[in-house]
C-alpha cells in the first residue's frame, strides 16, 4: 500500500534521510523504531507532504504521491498523526474533531464524530471542553481522533503513547490494536519495543538516516544486532 | 479597524501598517462612487470590496514572500509602511489634493442626558459593534472561520488536516482590509477625507490592540471603547494637546506591566 523508495531529505542544508526504503502492505501493522534524532519523525513528515523531498519516490495505493500536499493525501486516505499532543488548544473537543473532517466530510462531521466517540468513550463525556483542559491521555486520544475523522485507509502514528502513564498507555495501545483489526493499515513510530512486539508483524530500525534492519520483533527482541544499533551496546 | 489589525497579527504573526491607508482608500472609493451618483449602500459595498481586493494584492506581492525570513515582523512592518506611503501618494495623484467629504448616513442630533449627540455618531457607535459581532460569529461558526483559527493555533496541524495556510493568510488580509474599508466609509462622513486620514485611526487602533490584547476580539472591543472614553474624557478635561500624552502614557504603562494587553494571549 505504501512504498517508499530510496528517499532522501533534510532541513536546510542538513541531510537527515539517506536513501530510505520501506514497504507497508495493505492491512499490515508495521513498526518503525530507532534512536532519537535519527530521522523517524522526518520520514513521516516526508511521506505526509510536510517536507520537500530531495531524492527518491513514494507510492501510495500504486500512485505516485511524492510532493503531494497533506490535504491531497488525506483525501486519498493517508493520514499523519504527528508527535506530541498536536491539537488545537483553544478549541473544544468537538471543534478539534470537526477540523479532522475539514477537507473530506465537513457536512457529515457530526456523524463521523459519533464514531470517533465510540472508539474513545472518554472523549464523549468531554466533548464541549477546551482541549487545553484535558489530561495527557485524553489529548492524545483527540489527536488520533482527528486523524480518524477522515476515515483513513492508512495511518501514520508518531509515538502515540509517548509520555503517558502506564495504565493509559495500555488502554491506548489496545485501542490502536483494535483499530488495526478493523482493517486500517498502520505505520507506527514508537520507542516502546514491547508495544511493537505485541502489535506489529514487522518493524524497521532506522538509524543515522538509514534503514539498518527489518525484523519481526515478536521473535527476536533480545537480538544482539538490535541491542547494538538501538542502545549502542557492544556485548 | 483594531480587530483587523489583531486578526492579521494572530493568524500571520505580523503587523500590517498599511491598514491605516486602507481606511483612507475605503473612504475615497466610497466618495468616488457617491460622486458618480451611486447610493450610499452601493458606495459602502464598493469601499469594502475595493479595499479587500487591494489588501489581498499587497499581501501576495509584499507580505507573503517575506514571511519566511528571519526578521519577518520587522521586514513586514517596513514594507507595509512603504505600502501605506504608496497608497497615500497615489491617492493624492488620482483624486487630487482638495479635501472631500462623504455624505452622512443621517443628519441631525439627538439629546441624550443634556448633551447634543450627532446621529451619525450614534450610528457609528452601534454599527461598529455589530460588525465586530459579525466577525466573531464568522470566526466561530463558519468553515472559513475555523480555518483561520486553526492556522492561528497550530499551523502544522492545520496543514495536516488539509488547510492551506497561504489561502488562509489571503482571507485574513481580505477580511481585515474589508473591515478597514468599511471603517473608512463610516469615518469619511464625520472627518474630512484627505489622503492622510488613515494615520490617526491607525495609531489609535494600535493603542487599542496593545491595551486590549493581541489576538483577542473581546479585548479589542473593550480596548476600543476604553480608549474612546479616555480620549473623550481627557480632551474634555485636559484639552487636545494633553490627550496624546495620556494615551501614550497608558500605552507605556501597559507595555511595562502587562505586555500582552488586558485580555491577550500569553505570547
Amino acid at each position: 500500500m505504501l512504498r517508499v523508495s530510496e528517499v532522501s531529505t533534510g532541513y536546510g542544508r542538513t541531510q537527515v534521510l539517506r536513501g530510505v526504503s520501506l514497504n507497508v502492505e495493505r492491512g499490515e501493522f508495521v513498526g518503525l523504531f530507532g534512536p532519537n534524532g535519527h530521522g523517524k519523525t522526518t520520514l513521516l513528515r516526508l511521506i505526509s507532504g510536510l517536507l520537500p523531498i530531495w531524492d527518491g519516490e513514494i507510492l501510495f495505493d500504486g500512485k505516485k504521491i511524492t510532493s503531494h500536499s497533506p490535504g491531497s493525501l488525506l483525501k486519498q486516505g493517508l493520514v499523519h498523526v504527528a508527535q506530541g499532543n498536536t491539537l488545537f488548544r483553544n478549541m473544544t473537543v468537538e471543534e478539534n474533531l470537526g477540523l479532522g473532517a475539514f477537507v473530506s466530510g465537513w457536512r457529515e462531521r457530526r456523524q463521523l464524530m459519533e464514531r470517533v466517540f465510540l472508539t474513545f468513550p472518554k472523549l464523549a463525556e468531554r466533548r464541549r471542553q477546551l482541549a487545553s483542559t484535558l489530561s495527557g491521555g485524553e489529548r492524545q486520544m483527540v489527536s488520533i481522533g482527528i486523524g480518524l475523522m477522515s476515515e483513513p485507509k492508512m495511518l501514520l502514528l508518531d509515538e502515540p503513547t509517548l509520555g503517558l502513564a502506564p495504565k493509559i498507555r495500555g488502554e491506548l495501545s489496545l485501542t490502536i490494536r483494535n483499530l488495526a483489526a478493523t482493517g486500517v493499515t498502520l505505520l507506527v513510530v514508537d520507542q516502546d519495543l514491547e508495544f511493537l512486539q505485541l502489535s506489529t508483524q514487522r518493524s524497521y530500525l532506522l538509524e543515522g538516516g538509514r534503514i539498518v534492519m527489518e525484523t519481526d520483533l515478536s521473535k527476536e527482541i533480545s537480538n544482539t544486532e538490535i541491542l547494538k544499533h538501538y542502545f549502542g551496546i557492544q556485548s | 479597524m483594531a480587530s483587523g489589525l489583531s486578526l492579521v497579527w494572530s493568524v500571520t504573526r505580523v503587523f500590517n501598517f498599511a491598514q491605516g491607508s486602507y481606511i483612507m482608500l475605503g473612504a475615497y472609493f466610497a466618495w468616488s462612487l457617491v460622486n458618480m451618483g451611486q447610493s450610499l449602500l452601493i458606495a459602502s459595498c464598493g469601499a469594502v470590496i475595493g479595499t479587500s481586493v487591494i489588501a489581498v494584492v499587497y499581501e501576495i506581492v509584499l507580505i507573503r514572500p517575506l514571511l519566511k525570513s528571519e526578521s519577518a515582523i520587522l521586514m513586514v512592518s517596513v514594507t507595509t509602511l512603504a505600502a501605506a506611503m504608496i497608497n497615500i501618494n497615489l491617492v493624492q495623484i488620482i483624486w487630487g489634493p482638495r479635501v472631500k467629504q462623504l455624505p452622512r448616513l443621517t443628519n441631525g442630533t439627538v439629546k441624550i442626558l443634556d448633551t447634543a449627540v450627532g446621529l451619525q455618531d450614534i450610528v457609528i457607535a452601534s454599527v461598529a459593534p455589530s460588525a465586530i459581532l459579525a466577525l466573531a460569529a464568522f470566526l466561530r461558526w463558519s468553515r472559513l472561520g475555523f480555518a483561520l483559527r486553526a492556522v492561528e493555533q497550530n499551523t502544522d496541524l492545520a496543514r495536516l488536516v488539509g488547510i492551506s495556510p497561504k489561502l488562509t493568510y489571503s482571507v485574513t488580509h481580505a477580511v481585515s482590509g474589508a473591515l478597514a474599508g468599511f471603517a473608512g466609509f463610516l469615518l469619511g462622513a464625520i472627518v474630512t477625507v484627505v489622503p492622510t486620514m488613515g494615520n490617526d485611526p491607525l495609531l489609535k487602533a494600535f493603542i487599542v490592540v496593545v491595551i486590549g490584547g493581541l489576538g483577542s476580539i473581546t479585548g479589542t472591543v473593550i480596548g476600543a471603547y476604553t480608549v474612546g472614553l479616555i480620549i473623550a474624557i481627557s480632551q474634555y478635561t485636559l484639552g487636545l494637546y494633553w490627550t496624546p500624552v495620556v494615551l501614550f502614557g497608558l500605552l507605556i504603562a501597559i507595555l511595562a506591566f502587562r505586555p500582552t494587553g488586558l485580555l491577550g494571549d500569553r505570547k
